[in-house]
């Protein structure tokens, strides 16, 4: 009967080593990434400017610190809800928002799901969930302001704003405060499209800007509907100033400048405290020059001397000092 | 069966399960062979889609920055390859919920890049395919993630190939170890049981219970033969054992009668022999050694009153037991008769007398005739002290003073065929002093062997013996002639009757 008993212990040491690779096989795919989610604002990608500067910091988050992303746009999710919700439903560990118009939505649906984190970029809300992150865009401004001032001939520059809506205003402040610093007899005219996703509007209120007032450097901050008016002011031969991604690539004759509102390199940022912190810690980040989150990409297609030059980087130290102060509803 | 085709058999049971076990395992293996074929297929051909659809966004943002009519063709080339290559997932199989959602998204996203990319063709138009191609990145992000989870599913399911190898092959040499174990355990059962078996019912048949019960058998293999075996050698002996009993009871009762008829031919012999009173009567003084080997015997001694004097005689017929026993009574009557007829013969004629009378007894004078018998004696005529001595092969030795004096006898027994029908017998005459012993005795005593060299006690032995012994009484000396006799026969059993008749005057 010993058989039976050498049968028996064969068996017992068997299941264990069994039962041990069974453990083995269920201690898998622990290190899960880390998922972004992104709603695109107004165009969606492609608009050369906002949500392709923000995707790209996701893109370089992706390849740099190991984290996924997937985003949603208003051509597949209809409403900026929806797509919310989509990304929310996706497991994402943070969702970011882009843009003035996603406020509402992103306030409504934050509050829905206050445990989801969330990140809005552009823009200032108050809700425990939403982190936001702005941009002194004023400062951005100001710079181009004190490029479109030095260089205007007709003393006439133009100012197209997607909306009227504090985020615009503060666009129009800098930059007519960065003309008027250095060229106070200039005159700066301001037209709103109403309309970041037009860019036929864009094109028509430039062409007026350009025959109606001569006004040969324009500065759109009106996102898809920018494009519009840049093809205009390139067909006109006048200078256009870009913004929020270098603009010159658009229209290569034309684009003296752009504001760069370094959407990517907030996105990065943001993503990485994600990576490193597991969330976002502060309420409401602002990002100017000194934080490197706005800027004015480098001078092309016109001559800019070293005087000149020197003039810009002396007035730039000074916006960032706050030593001058942004003008409101200057005129 | 035969054991070695059971013994094969276990071995081949073994083997067998292996190979089946072996089998499962491979096809097994060939399964997941196909399904990782299959999957790195399915990432290679995502691979493809994804260099394609990043050589045409390339290709647009070249347009876009600088629209010539060589990047216009370029982007078309690239438009083309890029199509050429999603067309795998009209039929691409996907792992879950989430793949196929992305899959979808793919497809939906090469639409909108497919309506753009012919606005771009039709109207040239760079800043579309500048638009375009940053559109492109998101398509990007979703092939991204199409492969990462491919390749997640693709790690997750080498895991789980590796874990299930294992555990394929744990199990399988479990299953092994336990399937033949079994298998053997149940062989060796059959085989071993029936020997066990065998084992108890032979040791009964050795230890002499033959009343057990034989073993039915029903293999045909050597156990099984060996059992048949068995139980026929088992009945055989049976046989055996209840004939040599029957044997043996019927023996018994034939030897018991035979007993029975000898005790009672003893009781018949005692009444011919003379008594012993008369011997005492006779002689001063005398002892007798009387030992018969059987119950009955040969040997006798004989006495006889004559006119004057009396005759005594030592004889020893041929043989032992029963024969002897009748030749005794045909001696004595023989004897008896012969001095009836005439109470003052001679010895040497009674010798020649009795010669003639046996002979004729047992029709012995003629040459045809069954037997060849007769007898040794010696016989003497005793009046006062006067000694007359006739002997047939028994010497009469006479001790005195003197020392030992042998009176040699005839070389001639009596009655039997070579001894002569008128065969005249000498007799010797003397006178005993009182210190005279006169010896008989047959070849009984002399010719008995001793347990050294096997020699015979021997006739200067016994001389010797009666030298020795002469101061003292006769009494004494039959004391030590019966331990002399004792002391040299060792362990030898007695060989003939003894007779020795020693007397005084």
């Amino acid at each position: 009967m010993s058989v039976f008993r050498i049968i028996c212990f064969c068996l017992c040491f068997s299941l264990v080593l069994i039962s041990g690779c069974n453990s083995s096989l269920s201690s898998e795919s622990d290190n899960k990434n880390i998922k972004i989610g992104m709603m695109l604002a107004d165009y969606g990608l492609g608009d050369q400017s906002f949500n392709d500067a923000a995707f790209s910091g996701l893109i370089k988050a992706r390849d740099e610190l190991g984290i996924i992303f997937d985003y949603r746009d208003l051509q597949t999710t209809e409403t900026y809800e929806q797509g919310l919700i989509e990304l929310i439903e996706d497991d994402c560990d943070l969702i970011i928002g882009l843009g003035f118009n996603m406020i509402d939505a992103i306030t409504k649906i934050a509050m829905q799901y206050p445990n989801q984190q969330f990140l809005f970029i552009d823009g200032k809300i108050d809700v425990p969930n939403i982190t936001s992150i702005s941009f002194k865009e004023d400062e951005g401004s100001f710079i181009v302001g004190v490029i479109a001032g030095l260089k205007t001939k007709t003393n006439t520059v133009g100012f197209i704003g997607g909306m009227d809506i504090p985020v615009i205003q503060k666009f129009r402040d800098g930059f007519i405060t960065g003309v008027k610093t250095v060229n106070p007899k200039a005159k700066v005219i301001v037209d709103y499209a109403h309309d970041f996703g037009a860019p036929e509007v864009g094109r028509q209120i430039a062409r007026k800007m350009i025959i109606e007032h001569q006004a040969d450097i324009i500065y759109p901050a009106a996102g898809y509907t920018g494009l519009g008016a840049i093809e205009e002011i390139a067909d006109q031969q006048k200078y256009a100033i870009g913004v929020d991604s270098d603009q010159f690539f658009l229209a290569e004759n034309t684009v003296i400048t752009s504001m760069m509102k370094h959407l990517d390199v907030a996105v990065f940022s943001a993503v990485k405290t994600v990576v490193e912190h597991g969330s976002l810690t502060e309420n409401h980040i602002e990002l100017g020059i000194s934080e490197d989150g706005v800027g004015a990409a480098p001078i092309r297609v016109i001559p800019f001397n070293d005087k000149e030059k020197a003039l810009l980087n002396s007035l730039t130290e000074k916006v960032m000092n706050r030593t001058i102060s942004i003008q409101k509803d200057a005129r | 069966m035969k054991l070695k085709t059971k013994l094969l058999f276990n071995s081949l049971a073994s083997i067998f399960v292996a190979l089946l076990i072996l089998t499962y395992v491979i096809v097994r293996m060939i399964g997941m062979q196909q399904t990782a074929n299959h999957f790195s297929n399915t990432l290679l051909q995502v691979e493809q889609l994804n260099s394609a659809v990043v050589s045409y966004q390339q290709a647009l943002d070249n347009f876009g920055k600088n629209s010539t009519a060589g990047n216009l063709v370029n982007v078309q080339t690239k438009y083309q390859d890029m199509l050429n290559k999603t067309y795998f997932l009209l039929h691409i199989s996907y792992n879950n919920e989430e793949e196929k959602k992305r899959i979808n998204f793919i497809r939906n996203k090469i639409k909108t890049i497919k309506k753009d990319t012919e606005v771009v063709i039709e109207e040239e138009n760079s800043v579309k395919a500048k638009m375009l191609s940053s559109k492109i990145f998101g398509v990007m992000n979703d092939i991204y993630l199409l492969n990462l989870s491919l390749n997640q599913q693709y790690d997750l399911f080498s895991k789980e190939n590796n874990n299930q190898i294992l555990y394929i092959s744990i199990m399988s040499g479990v299953i092994l170890l336990f399937v033949s174990s079994m298998i053997n355990l149940i062989i060796t059962r059959k085989i071993v049981k029936p020997i066990k078996l065998l084992n108890n019912y032979s040791k009964n048949i050795a230890s002499g219970n033959l009343s057990v019960h034989e073993i039915q058998v029903n293999s045909n293999d050597e156990v099984g033969e060996l059992t048949r075996s068995f139980n026929f050698m088992k009945g055989n002996l049976r046989e055996l054992i209840d004939k040599i009993k029957k044997n043996a009871a019927e023996l018994r009762e034939k030897n018991e009668r035979i007993n029975d008829s000898i005790i009672y031919a003893k009781r018949l012999q005692d009444s011919i022999f003379a008594p012993e009173s008369q011997l005492q009567q006779l002689f001063s003084e005398y002892f007798l050694i009387f030992k018969q080997r059987d119950t009955v015997g040969g040997d006798f001694f004989w006495c006889k009153h004559a006119e004057k004097g009396f005759y005594i005689a030592v004889a020893d017929c041929t043989g032992h037991g029963v024969p002897g026993a009748l030749m005794t009574t045909l001696s004595i009557s023989a004897l008896n008769q012969i001095i009836e007829e005439d109470r003052n013969i001679s010895p040497s004629a009674v010798l020649e007398s009795l010669n003639h009378k046996i002979k004729k007894a047992l029709n012995q004078e003629v040459k045809e005739g069954l037997t060849d018998d007769g007898l040794d004696i010696a016989l003497c005529y005793i009046e006062g002290n006067k000694v007359t001595y006739a002997g047939a092969k028994v010497a009469l030795y006479v001790s005195d003073h003197t020392g030992v004096t042998v009176l040699k006898e005839d070389r001639k027994s009596i009655g039997y065929r070579r001894t002569p029908l008128n065969y005249r017998f000498t007799e010797q005459s003397f006178t005993t002093t009182e210190s005279t012993t006169l010896y008989l005795t047959t070849d009984g005593f002399i010719d008995q062997n001793g347990c050294e060299n096997d020699q015979s006690f021997g006739k200067k032995r016994f001389v010797e013996l009666i030298e020795i012994n002469q101061t003292s009484s006769l009494n004494e000396q039959k004391d030590r002639f019966h331990s002399e006799l004792k002391q040299f026969m060792g362990k030898e059993a007695q060989r003939d009757d003894i007779t020795v008749l020693a007397f005084k005057l």
